[in-house]
């Protein structure tokens, strides 16, 4: 219960910054968006649409909570407002899984409208809503660890830095899978390549629940999935340690 | 409370030494001062004190646990030098999710948000954004944050640093009320040594990184090598052949003498009535302990 209390208590801590910032919370998690979906939506033929719909989602819950993630620690390492929290008896993973509610409360919404209004544009309709949420759980899991890990490890680092490096770590996940557009459209060495990056597997998983093919196999994804959030659970709870961070 | 080091280093990645071999025990003491000059490594000594950063070498304990284990266990309350605070919050709920981190369950974190606000006169400014804040009220969140949960160790770093001088006898007040209290330990660092001289039980003096002094608040003036010192003027040199004491400067017709033992002033005190005639004025007065942290240092630095 303490615990959980902890969790809640971070998890707001965080969250409220962004829920205090309306304006900026528009733009990052709808104007953001929207602005690359849109024009990709119009030079996009019609049946490649619903990759574009996949896409923005997945670039929406990946963007966001990867660099959400790494950039809180970064920015409270910059204002040394971390000593402040680290001097409370919290562990790593209670620290991470605060993370992950206050990616939850800055992001799902974004992502439920979203999926509105692609839904009344005709653009996505969500056929199995369970497999869908299973997907959205999995990348929002999956992105915090990767942005938490990642802050961890270029502690030593500049707030710069960071920024820098979890900003191209997010758009290499995202733009360098083909999750805009059919993995089809790739050479068949490279779509192979591809398949180590999550953000294909999350994009395949939303995809097969909204009738999106991505070509992979739902049980390999699901597999692949469960491993990466095993392995980074792992390495969060027994490998990384709130300290010496600055 | 029981804090051990031993042989205790830090060197930076950068390769700043900031600890060179620091060795001390402390036990029950109820306010300890650390003091030194400005990179003196008070700063990164309270840093590895309270399990924010690990030693490159040596050995710490905290009732023989790590610095990381008493941590999780709530032992401490950490007031960190200019660390910001999370502005877009309202004092209320920076204190009640601090509160709620430290593991107090949710009824009682509102009781000690409410029990802080009062304390440290946050009233006013409740509901408002911390950003909204004063510097000196900032600071205040930022002290009354530390005493969360009623810890058993506080390490605060300039506390009353941008605080005016009504404040810093307030804060001074509610530090030593909660460690009387609680009979908790609190270690501080602060520039304002002649302050705080009457509460502390122990000076740590550290300086380029090495402990040169560690005793009473009387030991680090005992330094000095007198108790009082009387700046006499006189009007004629005549006092000047039966002055009763072998310690002082002159400065044409200016005494200033240095007086060590009750006996010797007395004794003085005596020769100024008896020659009063010949003196303008006199002043007694009683050596500050950051004449002797002067001292000190200044000894430290030509060794």
């Amino acid at each position: 219960m303490v615990n959980l209390l902890r969790i809640y208590a971070i998890g707001m801590l965080y969250a409220k910054w962004m829920l205090k910032n309306k304006l900026f919370y528009v733009y990052l998690t709808l104007f953001m968006p929207f602005t690359i979906l849109v024009p990709f939506y119009l030079i996009t033929s019609e049946s490649n649409r619903p990759y574009i719909a996949i896409g923005t989602i997945v670039f929406t819950l990946l963007s966001n909570s990867l660099v959400t993630a790494c950039q809180d620690l970064a920015v409270d390492k910059l204002l040394k407002r971390i000593a402040v929290l680290l001097s409370k008896p919290i562990s790593s993973i209670v620290y991470f899984l605060g993370q992950l509610l206050s990616n939850a409360l800055q992001t799902f919404p974004a992502i439920i409208v979203i999926v509105m209004v692609l839904n009344l544009m005709k653009i996505l309709q969500v056929n199995i809503i369970s497999l869908f949420v299973v997907g959205l759980l999995f990348g929002w899991y999956i992105s915090t660890a990767i942005g938490y890990a990642l802050a961890i490890v270029l502690s030593s680092r500049d707030y710069n830095t960071i920024v820098i490096i979890s900003n191209v770590v997010s758009f290499i996940l995202v733009f360098l899978a083909p999750i805009y557009y059919p993995p089809t459209y790739l050479p068949k060495l490279a779509r192979l390549a591809v398949t180590i990056l999550p953000s294909i597997h999350i994009a395949n998983i939303v995809g097969i629940a909204s009738d999106v093919n991505y070509g992979i196999d739902l049980v390999q994804s699901i597999i692949y999935l469960l491993i990466l959030i095993i392995a980074l659970t792992i390495i969060i709870t027994r490998k990384t340690k709130l300290k010496d961070l600055y | 409370m029981e804090i051990v080091t031993r042989n205790l280093w830090k060197i930076y990645g950068n390769g700043i030494i900031a600890l060179q071999g620091i060795s001390f025990e402390l036990r029950n003491e109820k306010l300890v001062i650390l003091a030194g000059p400005n990179g003196a490594g008070k700063t990164t000594l309270i840093r590895i004190l309270d399990g924010e950063i690990s030693p490159s070498r040596g050995y710490v304990s905290i009732n023989n646990m790590s610095p990381d284990e008493a941590r999780l266990k709530g032992l401490f309350g950490v007031m960190p030098q200019e660390a910001q605070l999370h502005e877009y919050l309202s004092v209320k709920e920076y204190l009640y999710y601090l509160a709620l981190i430290k593991g107090l369950p949710r009824n009682d974190a509102r009781r000690e948000v409410s029990k802080l606000i009062e304390d440290f006169m946050l009233h006013e400014y409740t509901n408002e954004r911390i950003e909204h804040l004063s510097g000196g009220y900032k600071k205040r969140v930022l002290l009354a944050q530390a005493f969360i949960g009623a810890p058993q160790l506080l390490f605060l770093d300039e506390p009353t640093v941008g605080l005016d001088p009504e404040m810093r006898v307030k804060m001074w007040n509610i530090i030593m009320k909660y460690l009387d209290e609680y009979n908790a330990m609190a270690i501080l660092v602060t520039h304002y040594l002649d302050e705080v001289k009457d509460y502390a039980n122990r000076v740590l003096l550290l300086h380029r990184g090495k402990l040169l002094f560690n005793g009473s608040p009387r030991d680090l003036l005992n330094k000095l090598g007198y108790r009082y010192r009387v700046k006499i003027k006189l009007t004629s040199d005549k006092a000047l052949e039966n002055l009763p004491i072998c310690k002082y400067i002159t400065r044409e017709y200016e005494i200033e003498a240095f007086v060590n033992d009750d006996s010797e002033f007395i004794t003085l005190v005596k020769f100024i009535e008896a020659y009063k005639d010949y003196i303008a004025e006199f002043v007694i007065e009683r050596p500050s302990l950051e004449e002797s942290y002067l001292k000190v240092i200044r000894f430290g630095e030509s060794s």
